[in-house]
């Protein structure tokens, strides 16, 4: 009882860090859309929208904010979405990122080139149940802590996000001290300080075509999220080339397989995929190639079919079965490569079938 | 009798001298054609279905599935299926409709006969060689409008689904006492925003008699045979030919976003509570090989949907509660979006599925408002 309900736990929390993820998606989708596809002024002001932005911070370190804007008037801005720490070195820690942010001096500005900024606003989005928690913890406890450590040139914009009657809401926090954005000298309706003196909406329905193509965000993806990915897309695109019943043997090297998700949908690091291989490795959906650093996918209808595969995935990688799509694979090929038994006299039809029968096969 | 005895209950019914007939027409290697059919049966009725299919022998197809239940022959472009059902042998047979991708299948057995039912569970498991049809409301009305071209159109019964709780609805209009039967439009005015038509017992002038139904079929009774085929066949190949040609071509392209996706707009707000949205999911792993994960759900709903047959796969979204939007993977074909889409048809009463924008950005109005 006590291993099924530590299986329970273990689905349940993966499936958590799933969801927790997909907002990711929908949050930083939102934005693409505002920045880059709305019927307002915005796009107009908007030199380049970042979905996966890289960049090297002036102390040296990498900087990754979950997405860069470079405007056309040369000022920027880094957006972070943060589920606050509990405890306060998690925070100091979300401050010492966010500080980077705040003295970056140039941002990606699109077909690999860079851009200088003069400034550059930290946008940080947080879920609506700590949005106050998020102020008073970073700006009143830290940044105006004369003996705190951080100290950003400008406070930073404390955004928060929630979901109801169907769209999400976004809304800057109104404490005194939170930051807001520098847009003067822009059109009025191109200034967010102007927008989210009340609250913005979006309806998903506005980011469902981003969403579809760019899939992921800029950190590092949940293991579940790909495997489940790879499996009802990546894999079932590749799987369409190769012949023969399921499960269809698909082989794949880690590196690769990165650069098409690249390519199809935006960055997707070679230690994401590792993990999510790993994953369906647990899963018994996919091994190891040994001494060649590729993997044998088995793709295969997962059952029972009617559930979703993202859950039936994280069950399978908690539960770690010891047979699966793999292992019916492994049996069905070694079972090709038996040459029948010539029919001998001493045959008929009856014992022909039972011969079919009592194949035995390797393990 | 229990109820399950009385379900087992069975009647047979023999190989009808009709169906022998055309059979034999085959054993040579000729056929009759389809005007011949037509003309041979004698006051029996003829029940055809148009069906989407990505190869020139469908039927051939569904006999590898059913086996030695079926006995098949091939007669230049008609194929012949010999159904050896436990209800009594019967003959389905296809016809080429002049439209690559329609067909229509034909068989004298009625339409709500349970063999077809266990012809169409074999053809589930046969995509994307055939895949059914469901029509929207706007094919439905489109047929009828041509029909009223060869003379008024009365309706003398209806069958239909009651939105409210799924229930069955019928109602016939007898012609006794000097009553005209309503047009299609007064018999659609009295199931208005209540329920969704099913099927209409349909009378075109003194010309013919039919029945047309939603999963694409119609049905002839009597009448001019010629008319049957060269409108009624004719229009539901065409529809079906459309839906395809509507489906077709529709797969993402490397890292571009797509301009368009295709949306089922569902006649009411249909899925506007959790419990229809269960429903929904359900549906959409019903056929054979089709499979959902879902990345988003309450209170929008995201799924991938991918077809096991053929590598397709989709993304299905659920913003609105009356319609379902597809946007294509980097593998999609027609027959995997036919095959969704009728799934969603078949439980949630369609108005239309057409091609919609993929974007919908806001205004800043919008954003400032509703979203």
């Amino acid at each position: 009882v006590a291993q099924s309900s530590g299986v329970e736990e273990c689905v349940e929390e993966r499936l958590r860090l799933f969801r927790l993820y997909d907002r990711s998606v929908d949050i930083v989708s939102a934005f693409e859309m505002l920045f880059t596809a709305s019927k307002t002024a915005l796009p107009t002001f908007t030199h380049h929208f970042e979905r996966f932005p890289r960049l090297v911070a002036n102390d040296g370190n990498e900087a990754t904010p979950d997405f860069t804007v470079v405007h056309d008037d040369s000022r920027g801005l880094a957006a972070e979405i943060a589920y606050l720490p509990l405890n306060d070195q998690g925070v100091d820690a979300l401050c010492r990122q966010i500080l980077r942010y705040d003295a970056l001096a140039d941002l990606q500005a699109g077909d690999g080139t860079l851009r200088a900024v003069s400034s550059v606003d930290v946008l940080l989005l947080v879920p609506q149940a700590i949005g106050p928690d998020a102020v008073r913890r970073i700006i009143h406890d830290r940044l105006l802590d004369p003996e705190h450590f951080y100290k950003p040139s400008v406070a930073p914009i404390v955004v928060q996000f929630g979901f109801d009657e169907d769209r999400y809401t976004l809304q800057r926090l109104l404490d005194p001290e939170n930051g807001n954005f520098r847009d003067d000298g822009r059109p009025q309706d191109a200034r967010l300080s102007e927008w989210f003196k009340g609250s913005v909406f979006v309806r998903p329905e506005r980011f469902r075509e981003i969403k579809a193509q760019r899939a992921f965000v800029n950190d590092p993806i949940e293991p579940v999220y790909l495997a489940t990915h790879l499996w009802a897309k990546t894999f079932a695109t590749l799987a369409a080339d190769v012949d023969g019943p399921l499960p269809k043997r698909i082989e794949v090297m880690p590196v690769e397989l990165a650069a098409r998700l690249r390519d199809d949908h935006g960055f997707v690091r070679k230690s994401d995929v590792d993990k999510a291989l790993g994953l369906l490795r647990l899963a018994r959906l996919a091994e190891p190639i040994p001494n060649t650093g590729a993997w044998t996918v088995a793709w295969d209808e997962l059952r029972p079919r009617h559930k979703d595969a993202a859950r039936l995935i994280a069950e399978r990688a908690c539960r770690q079965p010891s047979t699966g799509p793999v292992t019916k694979l492994r049996k069905l090929e070694r079972a090709k490569t038996i040459p029948p038994r010539p029919p001998t006299l001493f045959d008929d039809i009856d014992n022909q079938d039972s011969q079919v029968a009592d194949v035995k096969l390797p393990d | 009798l229990s109820p399950r005895d009385r379900r087992e209950e069975h009647v047979q019914h023999p190989w009808s001298s009709f169906d022998e007939w055309l059979w034999n027409t085959a054993a040579d290697g000729a056929v009759a054609s389809l005007r011949e059919v037509g003309e041979h049966l004698g006051g029996e009725q003829l029940t055809s279905w148009t069906l989407i299919t990505t190869t020139d022998a469908p039927l051939h197809r569904i006999s590898e599935i059913a086996g030695p239940r079926t006995t098949y022959r091939r007669a230049s472009s008609t194929e012949l299926l010999r159904i050896h059902d436990r209800d009594g042998d019967w003959l389905a047979t296809t016809w080429p409709s002049g439209d690559l991708n329609a067909i229509h299948v034909v068989g004298a057995v009625p339409a709500t006969d349970r063999r077809w039912d266990r012809f169409f569970r074999w053809a589930g498991y046969a995509s994307p060689a055939v895949i059914q049809l469901v029509l929207d409301d706007a094919e439905i009305t489109a047929m009828v409008r041509e029909l009223e071209h060869y003379g008024p159109v009365g309706v003398s019964r209806l069958t239909a689904r009651v939105r409210a709780d799924k229930s069955s609805y019928a109602r016939g209009w007898p012609v006794s006492g000097g009553q005209e039967r309503p047009s299609f439009d007064a018999a659609l005015a009295e199931i208005q925003d209540v329920a969704s038509i099913r099927t209409l017992l349909l009378h075109v002038g003194t010309s013919i008699t039919l029945h047309l139904r939603r999963r694409a079929g119609a049905t002839f009774y009597s009448g001019d045979f010629a008319l049957f085929e060269e409108v009624v066949l004719r229009l539901l190949a065409t529809t079906a030919q459309r839906r395809f040609d509507l489906l077709s071509n529709r797969r993402r392209n490397r890292g571009a976003r797509l301009n368009t996706a295709i949306a089922v707009e569902l006649e009411a707000p249909f899925l506007d509570d959790p419990d229809a949205v269960t429903d929904l999911l359900d549906e959409m792993t019903r056929p054979h090989h089709l499979g959902i994960a879902v990345l988003h759900r309450n209170p929008y709903l995201h799924v991938v949907v991918t077809d096991y047959a053929d590598g397709s796969n989709f993304d299905a979204f659920v913003t609105n509660d009356d319609r379902v939007i597809i946007h294509p993977g980097y593998r999609t074909t027609a027959a995997a979006l036919a095959r969704f889409t009728e799934v969603v048809s078949e439980r949630f009463p369609t108005r239309v599925v057409e091609e919609v924008s993929a974007e919908d950005p806001p205004t800043l109005e919008d954003l400032l408002t509703t979203g």
